[in-house]
């Protein structure tokens, strides 16, 4: 009797240690994946900027929009032909480039000043082509969040500004990685100036423009 | 069933654990040996990738300038030859690279100072272009020997550098088919005097000798000539400018409504044509047109010897075989223009130049701007009939 209650105690203890090399070894498997995921994800980011470098509007269906008439609906075929712009030809960062050129807005004290925007159909146009192309380079995998950043003149109270955001995110997830390239904003700080005219918010001495355009990708699981 | 086991299975189980344990602390060594090489080789790919994404911001700063040389040459395409203006649009294209990369070295390092761009000094940067498919540009941007972006990573431990000595870049604006086109319409320049010349012609036999009195009209010809000019662009460049013409037509300067009579001076309405060019008559080549011509007077001068007489009547021609009389009658007529004639034309299917306007950046096609030196256009008219005949100016 004495000798069966020991056995199954051996048993028991047998079956507990096994557990605890179990669990022991698969923490460490567990661990692996994961790095193993971000790295990957990682590295499909960089892959993802570096391809907006080089691939054109025309490799993913095509780019063009409507260029306002200044306040003016141009409705009339004739003239619905010549606010056309079609940027087929243009890689994926020179829209970015030009979307955030065209639709730089001025803010005073945090408030942004309405405008006039001939090229708001850009902004509206390249966010649609932006989504269809993360969808399906990245989309299938990850989730994801494209920010577009660029703040080229900060007086303080004025500022020069565009943000674009494109997101594919539902409900909380982790952050496997974000990676970032720098584009250049095509302006000069005679054109910028310019801009900031009609606001009377011109600087007295020069200033020194930060034509930087901060592009982020985070991908998400 | 008295038999026993090897070893407990207890002492099997710590056997196990103590196995386990050691495979957990030699793959957490390996793991992590293996996370510093990961990171390594991520820290790696992420500065080959800035390197990369630099590399492409500095061929599309290139491009910029391309667009702005275009620009800036087209507009002023009638000060060159083809040679020099070649030659103006890689200078023009260098120069403002080479501003624009001094300003981007230091841009660049403000975000990140794992990069340096490195731009040898040692000669400024040459820009070749070249005809690409159906018109469009091919720049070759040169830079210095030793020009290299370098990255080092953060722990420095990795350096990276990538040269950056040519450049290859595509540039979506069809300059060497607007050259050319202007080209053939300044070289056919003679067939704007036939087809005024034909279309006088035709006036006169239609008007004039069915009732023996052919009337030299000044606005007539200036129509006409009006007409012949549209019908040269048309068959050059697939498109006239055709929103001036029916201005023109409906004759909104001679109403004497003043606020529509110059509803667009010639300045601000080719402002207006840069920035909504004209849909192109015929798809192809896809090019807008626009011109100025302002007529100052429109003159007849007759060459017949009645005429040279100051007579109204033709100039009787005896045919002494057949006994009968051919009346002939021949006058020159000149137009003369206030200013030197502007042709101008656009790429219409490409409004990719991300110019700056007024207060604001706006996608503009590229623009071939040229002024010809003829300020006097003249054509000559001769009528014959069996029947005499009178002209006369009205």
């Amino acid at each position: 009797m004495d000798k069966g209650i020991g056995q199954v105690a051996d048993i028991l203890v047998f079956a507990l240690l096994i557990s605890i090399a179990i669990t022991a070894l698969s923490a460490v498997v567990l661990v692996d994946l994961r790095v193993e995921v971000s790295l990957y994800a990682s590295n499909l980011a960089q892959s993802t900027l570096l391809s907006f470098q080089y691939s054109t509007a025309e490799q993913f269906g095509g780019f063009e929009y409507q260029l306002g008439a200044f306040g003016f609906e141009a409705n009339f075929p004739l003239a619905m032909e010549s606010t056309r712009r079609d940027l087929r030809y243009k890689t994926l960062c020179q829209l970015i480039e030009e979307t955030a050129l065209l639709n730089l807005r001025v803010e005073v004290a945090g408030v942004a000043v309405p405008l006039l925007r001939p090229n708001m159909a850009m902004e509206g146009c390249l966010e649609v082509l932006l989504k269809r192309v993360l969808d399906l380079t990245v989309g299938g995998k990850f989730e994801y969040r494209l920010l577009v950043r660029t703040v080229p003149v900060d007086l303080g109270f004025v500022q020069l500004i565009f943000e674009m955001e494109i997101s594919k995110l539902s409900g909380t997830k982790d952050q496997m990685c974000s990676e970032t390239m720098a584009l250049s904003l095509p302006t000069t700080e005679e054109e910028l100036m310019e801009i900031l005219r009609p606001f009377k918010s011109v600087p007295s001495v020069a200033f020194d423009p930060d034509p930087i355009i901060e592009v982020g990708l985070e991908l998400w699981s | 069933m008295n038999e026993h086991g090897f070893v407990p299975f207890s002492a099997a189980g710590a056997l196990i654990v103590i196995l386990a344990l050691v495979l957990v602390a030699q793959a957490s060594l390996s793991g992590h040996q293996r996370s510093l090489w990961d990171i390594d080789d991520a820290s790696s790919s992420s500065l080959l990738t800035k390197a990369r994404t630099i590399h492409a911001d500095l061929q599309s700063t290139a491009r910029q300038s391309v667009y702005l040389a275009l620009s800036e040459v087209g507009k002023r395409a009638s000060e060159y030859t083809n040679t020099t203006r070649k030659a103006a649009i890689e200078s023009l294209a260098a120069d403002h690279f080479a501003e624009r990369v001094t300003e981007l070295a230091s841009e660049y390092v403000e975000h990140d100072a794992r990069i340096d761009l490195d731009i040898a000094e040692t000669s400024p940067p040459f820009f070749e272009v070249s005809e690409s498919e159906f018109g469009y540009v091919s720049t070759l941007a040169s830079l210095p020997a030793g020009s290299r972006i370098r990255l080092t990573s953060w722990d420095e431990k990795t350096e990276l550098a990538i040269t950056f000595e040519k450049v290859y870049v595509f540039v979506d604006s069809r300059y060497f088919l607007l050259e050319r086109s202007m080209d053939n319409f300044l070289r056919d320049l003679g067939n704007i005097n036939s087809l005024w010349q034909t279309m006088e012609y035709t006036q006169t036999i239609a008007a004039g000798l069915l009732t023996g009195k052919v009337e030299l009209n000044a606005s007539r010809s200036k129509a006409l000539f009006e007409s012949a000019w549209a019908l040269h662009e048309l068959k050059t460049f697939g498109s006239s400018d055709y929103w001036r013409q029916a201005q023109r037509l409906l004759c909104i300067e001679s109403a004497g409504a003043g606020f529509l009579a110059d509803p667009m001076q010639s300045t601000s309405r080719e402002k207006i044509y840069e920035i909504f060019p004209p849909v192109p008559i015929k798809s192809h080549p896809g090019l807008s047109v626009y011109h100025e011509i302002r007529i100052k007077s429109v003159s007849y001068k007759r060459q017949d010897l009645a005429g040279m007489l100051g007579l109204q009547t033709a100039t009787p021609i005896p045919v002494v075989k057949t006994g009968t009389i051919i009346w002939w009658a021949q006058w020159e007529i000149t137009v003369e223009l206030c200013d030197n004639p502007v042709e101008e034309i656009f790429d219409f299917e490409n409004p990719t130049l991300p110019i700056f306007f007024a207060t604001s950046y706006v996608h503009k096609p590229l623009a071939y701007r040229w002024e010809l030196s003829e300020k006097k256009f003249k054509t000559v008219v001769t009528a014959f009939n069996i029947k005499p005949f009178s002209v006369f100016v009205r």
